[in-house]
Protein backbone atom coordinates (compact mmCIF):
# COMPACT_ATOMS: atom_id res chain seq x y z
CA UNK A 1 0.00 0.00 0.00
CA UNK A 2 1.16 3.62 -0.63
CA UNK A 3 1.09 6.29 1.40
CA UNK A 4 1.70 9.55 1.12
CA UNK A 5 5.37 9.31 2.90
CA UNK A 6 6.43 6.69 -0.61
CA UNK A 7 5.73 9.99 -2.83
CA UNK A 8 8.49 11.88 -3.61
CA UNK A 9 6.22 14.05 -5.36
CA UNK A 10 3.05 14.62 -5.74
CA UNK A 11 1.22 17.69 -8.29
CA UNK A 12 -2.51 17.82 -8.68
CA UNK A 13 -3.65 20.01 -11.29
CA UNK A 14 -1.36 22.40 -11.82
CA UNK A 15 -1.73 25.02 -14.05
CA UNK A 16 0.83 28.13 -15.44
CA UNK A 17 0.51 30.83 -17.54
CA UNK A 18 3.33 33.29 -18.31
CA UNK A 19 2.84 36.94 -17.27
CA UNK A 20 2.06 37.59 -20.96
CA UNK A 21 -0.81 35.03 -20.67
CA UNK A 22 0.43 32.32 -22.81
CA UNK A 23 -0.33 28.99 -21.14
CA UNK A 24 2.52 27.09 -20.55
CA UNK A 25 0.63 24.25 -18.01
CA UNK A 26 -2.41 22.97 -18.20
CA UNK A 27 -3.78 20.86 -15.51
CA UNK A 28 -0.82 18.50 -15.23
CA UNK A 29 -0.94 15.50 -12.52
CA UNK A 30 1.72 13.81 -11.65
CA UNK A 31 2.99 11.00 -8.54
CA UNK A 32 6.24 10.45 -8.53
CA UNK A 33 7.94 7.35 -5.86
CA UNK A 34 11.07 7.52 -3.38
CA UNK A 35 13.60 5.98 -5.56
CA UNK A 36 11.98 6.26 -8.65
CA UNK A 37 13.82 7.39 -12.04
CA UNK A 38 11.96 9.31 -14.28
CA UNK A 39 12.00 10.51 -17.41
CA UNK A 40 10.47 13.70 -18.78
CA UNK A 41 10.36 13.53 -22.57
CA UNK A 42 8.42 15.84 -24.89
CA UNK A 43 9.18 18.75 -27.97
CA UNK A 44 10.52 21.72 -27.20
CA UNK A 45 7.92 24.11 -25.67
CA UNK A 46 5.72 21.46 -23.89
CA UNK A 47 6.50 22.52 -20.55
CA UNK A 48 9.25 20.29 -19.33
CA UNK A 49 11.09 23.01 -17.95
CA UNK A 50 8.33 25.47 -16.31
CA UNK A 51 7.09 22.03 -14.89
CA UNK A 52 10.64 21.85 -13.53
CA UNK A 53 10.75 25.02 -11.94
CA UNK A 54 7.41 24.33 -9.76
CA UNK A 55 8.86 21.75 -7.92
CA UNK A 56 11.13 24.29 -5.94
CA UNK A 57 8.95 26.65 -5.80
CA UNK A 58 10.73 29.21 -8.02
CA UNK A 59 7.31 29.22 -10.43
CA UNK A 60 4.14 29.39 -8.70
CA UNK A 61 1.34 28.03 -10.83
CA UNK A 62 -2.38 27.28 -9.65
CA UNK A 63 -2.93 23.92 -8.24
CA UNK A 64 -1.06 21.43 -5.51
CA UNK A 65 2.15 20.18 -5.03
CA UNK A 66 3.54 18.31 -2.36
CA UNK A 67 7.13 17.35 -1.83
CA UNK A 68 8.05 14.52 0.75
CA UNK A 69 4.74 15.43 3.01
CA UNK A 70 5.52 19.36 2.48
CA UNK A 71 3.22 21.56 0.08
CA UNK A 72 5.52 24.00 -1.51
CA UNK A 73 4.41 27.68 -0.38
CA UNK A 74 6.29 30.06 1.16
CA UNK A 75 7.16 28.41 4.81
CA UNK A 76 8.23 25.46 3.26
CA UNK A 77 10.68 26.93 0.31
CA UNK A 78 13.97 26.87 1.84
CA UNK A 79 13.68 23.24 3.73
CA UNK A 80 12.07 22.30 -0.48
CA UNK A 81 15.12 23.50 -2.13
CA UNK A 82 17.62 21.68 0.04
CA UNK A 83 15.17 18.56 -0.84
CA UNK A 84 15.35 18.78 -3.99
CA UNK A 85 18.31 19.62 -6.14
CA UNK A 86 17.89 21.04 -9.30
CA UNK A 87 20.57 21.07 -12.00
CA UNK A 88 20.14 23.27 -15.02
CA UNK A 89 20.99 22.76 -18.80
CA UNK A 90 23.92 25.48 -18.95
CA UNK A 91 26.56 25.37 -16.33
CA UNK A 92 27.18 28.33 -17.19
CA UNK A 93 23.67 29.62 -14.95
CA UNK A 94 24.54 26.76 -12.34
CA UNK A 95 28.25 27.76 -11.75
CA UNK A 96 27.95 31.76 -10.80
CA UNK A 97 31.14 31.89 -8.30
CA UNK A 98 34.52 32.55 -9.24
CA UNK A 99 36.06 29.44 -7.56
CA UNK A 100 34.56 25.91 -7.87
CA UNK A 101 34.82 25.31 -4.05
CA UNK A 102 33.01 28.79 -3.47
CA UNK A 103 30.23 27.29 -5.85
CA UNK A 104 30.07 23.79 -4.47
CA UNK A 105 30.18 24.97 -0.74
CA UNK A 106 27.13 27.66 -2.03
CA UNK A 107 23.98 25.15 -1.29
CA UNK A 108 25.46 24.03 1.97
CA UNK A 109 26.74 27.23 3.84
CA UNK A 110 23.13 28.91 2.65
CA UNK A 111 21.54 25.55 4.42
CA UNK A 112 23.23 27.39 7.66
CA UNK A 113 25.42 24.14 8.05
CA UNK A 114 29.03 24.30 10.47
CA UNK A 115 31.75 24.95 8.18
CA UNK A 116 33.58 21.66 9.06
CA UNK A 117 30.39 20.04 7.73
CA UNK A 118 30.47 22.68 4.55
CA UNK A 119 33.85 21.22 3.95
CA UNK A 120 33.60 17.85 4.22
CA UNK A 121 29.77 17.82 1.72
CA UNK A 122 32.32 20.31 -0.87
CA UNK A 123 34.67 17.33 -0.83
CA UNK A 124 32.46 14.58 -0.71
CA UNK A 125 30.45 15.91 -3.55
CA UNK A 126 33.71 16.46 -5.67
CA UNK A 127 35.11 13.49 -4.99
CA UNK A 128 31.29 11.76 -5.89
CA UNK A 129 31.49 13.44 -9.73
CA UNK A 130 35.39 12.96 -9.89
CA UNK A 131 36.83 16.60 -9.50
CA UNK A 132 38.42 16.87 -6.29
CA UNK A 133 41.16 17.91 -7.78
CA UNK A 134 39.96 21.13 -9.29
CA UNK A 135 38.48 22.58 -6.04
CA UNK A 136 40.56 25.79 -6.94
CA UNK A 137 39.87 26.55 -10.37
CA UNK A 138 38.11 29.21 -11.86
CA UNK A 139 35.02 28.01 -13.76
CA UNK A 140 35.84 29.78 -17.20
CA UNK A 141 39.58 27.31 -17.28
CA UNK A 142 37.24 24.49 -17.46
CA UNK A 143 36.06 21.94 -20.37
CA UNK A 144 32.05 22.05 -20.83
CA UNK A 145 32.05 18.21 -19.60
CA UNK A 146 33.73 19.09 -16.46
CA UNK A 147 31.69 22.55 -15.49
CA UNK A 148 28.75 20.02 -16.31
CA UNK A 149 29.96 17.36 -13.65
CA UNK A 150 30.24 20.39 -11.24
CA UNK A 151 26.80 21.64 -11.92
CA UNK A 152 26.04 18.16 -10.19
CA UNK A 153 28.13 18.43 -7.55
CA UNK A 154 26.84 21.48 -6.45
CA UNK A 155 23.38 20.49 -5.85
CA UNK A 156 24.72 16.68 -4.37
CA UNK A 157 26.39 18.85 -1.79
CA UNK A 158 23.19 19.78 -0.54
CA UNK A 159 22.32 16.09 -0.21
CA UNK A 160 19.22 16.42 -1.94
CA UNK A 161 16.27 13.70 -1.45
CA UNK A 162 15.15 14.37 -5.04
CA UNK A 163 17.75 15.35 -8.64
CA UNK A 164 16.10 17.23 -11.11
CA UNK A 165 17.94 17.68 -13.87
CA UNK A 166 17.28 19.89 -16.71
CA UNK A 167 18.74 18.23 -20.32
CA UNK A 168 22.22 16.57 -18.49
CA UNK A 169 23.19 15.44 -21.49
CA UNK A 170 23.21 18.19 -24.23
CA UNK A 171 26.19 18.93 -25.82
CA UNK A 172 28.28 16.91 -24.62
CA UNK A 173 30.16 14.78 -26.52
CA UNK A 174 29.77 11.10 -26.98
CA UNK A 175 32.91 10.17 -24.16
CA UNK A 176 31.65 12.82 -22.19
CA UNK A 177 28.16 11.89 -22.07
CA UNK A 178 28.97 8.21 -21.28
CA UNK A 179 30.62 9.47 -18.31
CA UNK A 180 27.65 11.59 -17.34
CA UNK A 181 25.02 8.40 -17.53
CA UNK A 182 27.04 6.15 -15.98
CA UNK A 183 27.59 8.74 -12.95
CA UNK A 184 23.77 9.69 -12.77
CA UNK A 185 23.00 6.02 -12.99
CA UNK A 186 25.24 5.06 -9.72
CA UNK A 187 22.84 7.90 -7.64
CA UNK A 188 20.26 5.95 -6.31
CA UNK A 189 18.34 8.77 -5.23
CA UNK A 190 14.77 9.96 -6.32
CA UNK A 191 15.56 11.60 -10.17
CA UNK A 192 13.60 13.40 -12.16
CA UNK A 193 15.09 14.20 -16.00
CA UNK A 194 14.12 16.40 -18.56
CA UNK A 195 15.66 15.22 -21.77
CA UNK A 196 15.81 14.88 -25.54
CA UNK A 197 18.09 12.00 -24.79
CA UNK A 198 16.20 8.61 -25.34
CA UNK A 199 19.45 6.76 -25.11
CA UNK A 200 20.24 7.81 -21.97
CA UNK A 201 16.26 7.36 -20.77
CA UNK A 202 16.73 3.39 -21.77
CA UNK A 203 19.74 3.30 -19.80
CA UNK A 204 18.78 4.49 -16.25
CA UNK A 205 14.90 5.49 -16.31
CA UNK A 206 12.06 2.92 -15.17
CA UNK A 207 9.42 5.50 -16.11
CA UNK A 208 8.90 8.10 -18.62
CA UNK A 209 6.57 11.15 -18.91
CA UNK A 210 5.38 12.40 -22.12
CA UNK A 211 4.40 15.54 -22.15
CA UNK A 212 3.14 18.09 -24.95
CA UNK A 213 1.34 21.28 -25.08
CA UNK A 214 1.04 22.00 -21.03
CA UNK A 215 0.17 18.06 -20.46
CA UNK A 216 0.68 15.03 -19.24
CA UNK A 217 0.34 12.81 -22.38
CA UNK A 218 1.64 9.60 -21.68
CA UNK A 219 2.96 8.05 -18.53
CA UNK A 220 4.51 4.35 -18.53
CA UNK A 221 7.49 2.37 -18.05
CA UNK A 222 10.24 2.24 -20.01
CA UNK A 223 9.43 -0.86 -21.96
CA UNK A 224 6.15 0.27 -22.75
CA UNK A 225 6.23 3.67 -23.67
CA UNK A 226 9.84 3.26 -25.86
CA UNK A 227 8.18 0.46 -27.75
CA UNK A 228 4.90 2.29 -28.61
CA UNK A 229 6.23 3.75 -31.95
CA UNK A 230 2.89 5.35 -33.08
CA UNK A 231 3.00 6.99 -29.64
CA UNK A 232 6.02 8.59 -30.19
CA UNK A 233 5.65 9.33 -33.96
CA UNK A 234 2.09 11.38 -32.39
CA UNK A 235 4.60 13.67 -30.12
CA UNK A 236 8.05 14.11 -32.16
CA UNK A 237 10.21 11.53 -30.48
CA UNK A 238 12.22 8.51 -31.12
CA UNK A 239 13.33 5.47 -30.17
CA UNK A 240 16.35 4.95 -29.14
CA UNK A 241 15.89 0.92 -30.00
CA UNK A 242 16.46 0.73 -34.04
CA UNK A 243 13.22 2.18 -35.93
CA UNK A 244 12.40 -0.83 -38.31
CA UNK A 245 11.71 2.11 -40.62
CA UNK A 246 15.47 3.47 -40.93
CA UNK A 247 17.49 1.07 -43.36
CA UNK A 248 21.50 1.20 -43.11
CA UNK A 249 22.51 1.85 -46.79
CA UNK A 250 26.15 0.95 -46.02
CA UNK A 251 27.59 -2.08 -47.82
CA UNK B 1 38.74 29.47 -24.31
CA UNK B 2 41.16 31.25 -21.75
CA UNK B 3 41.29 35.02 -21.84
CA UNK B 4 42.90 36.77 -18.65
CA UNK B 5 44.01 40.29 -19.49
CA UNK B 6 43.85 42.39 -16.33
CA UNK B 7 46.28 39.58 -14.26
CA UNK B 8 48.41 37.46 -16.59
CA UNK B 9 51.45 37.14 -14.11
CA UNK B 10 49.02 36.87 -10.30
CA UNK B 11 49.67 33.14 -10.66
CA UNK B 12 53.79 33.48 -10.73
CA UNK B 13 55.31 33.57 -7.54
CA UNK B 14 57.60 36.57 -5.58
CA UNK B 15 57.65 38.13 -1.95
CA UNK B 16 54.94 40.12 -2.93
CA UNK B 17 52.79 37.71 -4.33
CA UNK B 18 52.76 36.03 -0.93
CA UNK B 19 51.77 38.80 1.41
CA UNK B 20 47.86 38.31 2.59
CA UNK B 21 45.32 39.98 0.46
CA UNK B 22 44.35 42.22 2.75
CA UNK B 23 47.62 43.70 3.45
CA UNK B 24 48.10 44.49 -0.21
CA UNK B 25 44.87 45.93 -0.04
CA UNK B 26 45.24 48.15 2.85
CA UNK B 27 48.91 49.19 1.50
CA UNK B 28 47.33 50.21 -2.25
CA UNK B 29 45.12 52.48 -0.12
CA UNK B 30 47.42 53.94 1.54
CA UNK B 31 49.69 54.53 -1.44
CA UNK B 32 46.41 55.93 -3.33
CA UNK B 33 45.67 58.06 -0.28
CA UNK B 34 49.22 59.20 0.40
CA UNK B 35 49.81 60.26 -3.12
CA UNK B 36 46.70 62.23 -3.90
CA UNK B 37 46.88 64.05 -0.60
CA UNK B 38 50.45 65.76 -1.86
CA UNK B 39 50.29 68.93 -3.40
CA UNK B 40 52.56 69.08 -6.49
CA UNK B 41 53.95 72.70 -6.18
CA UNK B 42 57.45 72.27 -5.11
CA UNK B 43 56.73 68.59 -3.38
CA UNK B 44 58.16 66.53 -7.15
CA UNK B 45 60.83 64.62 -5.59
CA UNK B 46 58.62 63.17 -2.96
CA UNK B 47 56.51 62.48 -5.97
CA UNK B 48 60.00 60.99 -7.40
CA UNK B 49 60.50 58.91 -3.78
CA UNK B 50 56.62 57.78 -4.11
CA UNK B 51 57.48 55.99 -7.80
CA UNK B 52 60.81 54.81 -6.30
CA UNK B 53 58.96 52.89 -3.68
CA UNK B 54 56.67 51.22 -6.01
CA UNK B 55 59.25 50.69 -8.54
CA UNK B 56 61.09 48.46 -5.34
CA UNK B 57 57.73 46.55 -4.93
CA UNK B 58 57.82 45.94 -8.88
CA UNK B 59 61.27 44.90 -8.78
CA UNK B 60 60.62 42.26 -6.33
CA UNK B 61 57.40 41.10 -7.70
CA UNK B 62 58.90 39.74 -10.38
CA UNK B 63 56.05 40.83 -12.91
CA UNK B 64 58.18 42.01 -16.11
CA UNK B 65 58.56 45.99 -15.83
CA UNK B 66 57.29 46.56 -19.67
CA UNK B 67 54.51 44.46 -19.14
CA UNK B 68 53.30 46.81 -15.90
CA UNK B 69 54.52 50.16 -17.66
CA UNK B 70 52.58 49.48 -21.20
CA UNK B 71 49.61 48.47 -19.28
CA UNK B 72 49.88 51.86 -17.86
CA UNK B 73 49.42 53.53 -20.93
CA UNK B 74 46.29 52.23 -21.41
CA UNK B 75 44.79 54.24 -18.49
CA UNK B 76 46.47 57.26 -19.38
CA UNK B 77 44.41 58.65 -22.38
CA UNK B 78 41.45 58.85 -20.03
CA UNK B 79 42.93 60.84 -17.58
CA UNK B 80 44.78 63.05 -20.35
CA UNK B 81 41.53 63.50 -21.98
CA UNK B 82 39.90 65.01 -19.03
CA UNK B 83 43.07 67.19 -17.41
CA UNK B 84 44.08 68.33 -21.20
CA UNK B 85 41.93 71.31 -20.63
CA UNK B 86 42.60 72.54 -17.54
CA UNK B 87 45.86 74.35 -18.53
CA UNK B 88 43.23 77.10 -20.95
CA UNK B 89 40.87 77.38 -18.26
CA UNK B 90 40.97 80.94 -17.28
CA UNK B 91 41.42 81.31 -13.32
CA UNK B 92 38.44 80.06 -11.00
CA UNK B 93 39.70 81.95 -7.72
CA UNK B 94 41.21 85.32 -7.15
CA UNK B 95 43.67 86.31 -9.86
CA UNK B 96 46.88 85.31 -8.17
CA UNK B 97 47.79 83.23 -11.18
CA UNK B 98 49.91 84.26 -13.94
CA UNK B 99 49.97 83.76 -17.70
CA UNK B 100 51.98 82.31 -20.24
CA UNK B 101 52.23 83.06 -23.80
CA UNK B 102 52.86 80.18 -26.14
CA UNK B 103 52.58 79.53 -29.76
CA UNK B 104 49.23 82.38 -29.78
CA UNK B 105 47.42 80.02 -26.66
CA UNK B 106 47.21 81.50 -23.26
CA UNK B 107 48.31 79.29 -20.70
CA UNK B 108 47.24 79.10 -17.26
CA UNK B 109 50.13 78.18 -14.68
CA UNK B 110 47.82 77.26 -12.26
CA UNK B 111 45.98 75.03 -14.61
CA UNK B 112 49.11 73.80 -15.98
CA UNK B 113 50.07 72.10 -12.40
CA UNK B 114 46.93 71.15 -11.56
CA UNK B 115 47.86 69.05 -15.06
CA UNK B 116 50.90 67.89 -14.30
CA UNK B 117 49.35 67.15 -10.42
CA UNK B 118 46.43 64.86 -11.67
CA UNK B 119 48.18 63.12 -14.43
CA UNK B 120 51.01 61.96 -12.27
CA UNK B 121 49.02 61.28 -9.35
CA UNK B 122 46.76 58.97 -11.71
CA UNK B 123 49.70 57.57 -13.41
CA UNK B 124 50.90 56.97 -9.54
CA UNK B 125 47.86 55.21 -8.20
CA UNK B 126 47.08 53.02 -11.95
CA UNK B 127 50.94 51.92 -11.79
CA UNK B 128 50.51 50.78 -8.07
CA UNK B 129 46.72 49.30 -8.93
CA UNK B 130 48.02 46.69 -11.97
CA UNK B 131 51.20 45.69 -9.34
CA UNK B 132 48.08 44.78 -6.91
CA UNK B 133 46.26 43.00 -9.70
CA UNK B 134 49.02 41.08 -11.40
CA UNK B 135 50.25 39.93 -7.48
CA UNK B 136 47.43 38.53 -6.46
CA UNK B 137 45.23 36.02 -7.53
CA UNK B 138 41.72 37.66 -8.25
CA UNK B 139 39.52 35.25 -6.48
CA UNK B 140 42.20 36.30 -3.30
CA UNK B 141 41.71 40.10 -4.22
CA UNK B 142 37.71 39.45 -3.22
CA UNK B 143 38.46 37.46 -0.06
CA UNK B 144 40.17 40.16 0.67
CA UNK B 145 37.90 43.05 0.29
CA UNK B 146 35.32 40.43 2.12
CA UNK B 147 37.35 40.34 4.87
CA UNK B 148 38.16 43.66 4.95
CA UNK B 149 34.05 44.54 5.62
CA UNK B 150 34.01 46.25 1.78
CA UNK B 151 29.91 45.94 1.45
CA UNK B 152 29.37 42.91 0.60
CA UNK B 153 27.13 44.03 -2.45
CA UNK B 154 30.17 46.12 -3.66
CA UNK B 155 32.19 42.56 -3.57
CA UNK B 156 30.05 40.13 -4.92
CA UNK B 157 29.29 42.84 -8.13
CA UNK B 158 32.70 42.61 -8.96
CA UNK B 159 32.88 38.96 -8.67
CA UNK B 160 29.78 38.46 -10.60
CA UNK B 161 32.04 40.49 -13.55
CA UNK B 162 34.90 38.36 -13.11
CA UNK B 163 33.09 35.03 -13.77
CA UNK B 164 31.06 36.33 -16.55
CA UNK B 165 33.16 38.83 -18.30
CA UNK B 166 34.40 35.88 -19.98
CA UNK B 167 31.12 34.00 -20.95
CA UNK B 168 29.95 37.14 -22.54
CA UNK B 169 33.61 37.78 -24.53
CA UNK B 170 32.84 34.06 -26.04
CA UNK B 171 29.38 35.15 -27.15
CA UNK B 172 30.76 38.58 -28.31
CA UNK B 173 33.46 36.54 -30.65
CA UNK B 174 30.58 33.53 -31.76
CA UNK B 175 28.55 36.89 -32.57
CA UNK B 176 31.35 38.06 -34.85
CA UNK B 177 32.24 35.07 -36.25
CA UNK B 178 28.16 34.54 -37.57
CA UNK B 179 28.85 38.15 -38.82
CA UNK B 180 31.94 37.30 -40.66
CA UNK B 181 30.67 34.23 -42.30
CA UNK B 182 28.23 35.77 -44.21
CA UNK B 183 31.23 38.36 -45.12
CA UNK B 184 30.17 41.65 -42.51
CA UNK B 185 31.50 44.70 -44.74
CA UNK B 186 29.38 47.43 -46.76
CA UNK B 187 28.93 50.81 -45.98
CA UNK B 188 30.67 52.02 -43.21
CA UNK B 189 27.17 53.95 -41.87
CA UNK B 190 25.14 50.37 -42.16
CA UNK B 191 28.38 48.50 -40.47
CA UNK B 192 28.10 50.61 -37.39
CA UNK B 193 24.31 50.46 -37.82
CA UNK B 194 25.04 46.62 -37.16
CA UNK B 195 27.66 46.78 -34.35
CA UNK B 196 24.89 48.98 -32.42
CA UNK B 197 22.51 45.64 -33.02
CA UNK B 198 25.06 43.28 -32.04
CA UNK B 199 25.58 45.43 -28.42
CA UNK B 200 22.03 45.44 -27.92
CA UNK B 201 22.03 41.70 -28.48
CA UNK B 202 25.10 41.24 -25.99
CA UNK B 203 22.97 43.44 -23.47
CA UNK B 204 19.85 41.68 -23.67
CA UNK B 205 21.68 38.27 -23.68
CA UNK B 206 23.51 39.43 -20.38
CA UNK B 207 20.12 40.21 -18.99
CA UNK B 208 18.80 36.85 -19.70
CA UNK B 209 21.55 35.58 -18.02
CA UNK B 210 21.38 37.69 -15.20
CA UNK B 211 17.46 35.72 -14.78
CA UNK B 212 18.90 32.71 -15.02
CA UNK B 213 21.78 32.72 -12.66
CA UNK B 214 19.25 34.20 -9.81
CA UNK B 215 16.83 31.19 -10.53
CA UNK B 216 20.11 28.74 -9.69
CA UNK B 217 21.08 31.15 -6.61
CA UNK B 218 16.95 30.62 -5.62
CA UNK B 219 17.40 26.84 -5.98
CA UNK B 220 20.11 26.53 -4.08
CA UNK B 221 18.99 28.10 -0.86
CA UNK B 222 19.79 31.70 -1.52
CA UNK B 223 18.64 34.39 0.75
CA UNK B 224 19.84 37.55 -0.44
CA UNK B 225 23.23 36.63 1.51
CA UNK B 226 26.35 35.56 0.78
CA UNK B 227 28.00 32.98 2.42
CA UNK B 228 31.59 31.62 1.93
CA UNK B 229 33.82 29.67 3.72
CA UNK B 230 37.92 31.47 4.15
CA UNK B 231 40.82 31.03 5.63
CA UNK B 232 42.69 34.02 5.49
CA UNK B 233 45.92 34.43 8.47
CA UNK B 234 48.42 37.57 8.19
CA UNK B 235 51.61 36.53 9.57
CA UNK B 236 54.82 38.43 10.65
CA UNK B 237 56.11 38.90 7.18
CA UNK B 238 52.39 40.47 6.20
CA UNK B 239 52.46 42.80 9.34
CA UNK B 240 56.31 43.81 8.56
CA UNK B 241 55.75 44.45 5.43
CA UNK B 242 52.95 46.97 5.97
CA UNK B 243 54.61 48.58 9.00
CA UNK B 244 57.94 49.15 6.77
CA UNK B 245 55.46 50.26 3.90
CA UNK B 246 53.76 52.55 5.70
CA UNK B 247 56.97 53.45 7.34
CA UNK B 248 58.75 54.47 4.06
CA UNK B 249 55.33 56.29 3.02
CA UNK B 250 55.44 58.17 5.81
CA UNK B 251 59.02 59.42 5.43
CA UNK B 252 59.02 60.53 1.93
CA UNK B 253 55.75 62.88 2.52
CA UNK B 254 57.15 64.40 5.57
CA UNK B 255 61.04 64.03 4.93
CA UNK B 256 63.61 63.75 7.77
Amino acid sequence: MKTTMDKAIEIVNLEYSYPDKTKALNGVNLEIMRGESVALVGANGAGKSTLLLHLNGINRGKGKINILGLDVEEKNLKKIRSLVGMVFQNPDDQLFLPTVFDDVSFGPMNMGLDKDEVRRRTRKALEAVGMADFAHKLPHHLSFGQKKRISIATVLSMEPEILVLDEPTSNLDPRNRRNLVELLKGFTTTKLIATHDMGMVADICQRVIIMSAGQVVADGSVEKILTDQDLLDKYGLESPFLDPRVHCHCG
Amino acid sequence: MEQVFFDSYANINSVIHRLDPRVKILALFFFTFMVVLTPIEGHIVRFAGYFALLFLLMLSSRVPLKFIFQRSLVILPFVVFITIFLPFMPNQGTGTTSYLHFAGLTINREGLLFFQGITLKAWLSTLSMILLTNTTKFTDLLKGLEKLKVARIMVLIISFMYRYIFVFLEEVKSVQRAMQARNFGGRKVWQWKMLSSLLANVFLRTYEQSERVYIAMLSRGFDGEIRTLDEMKVNKLDLGFLTMFAVAMIIIRVGW
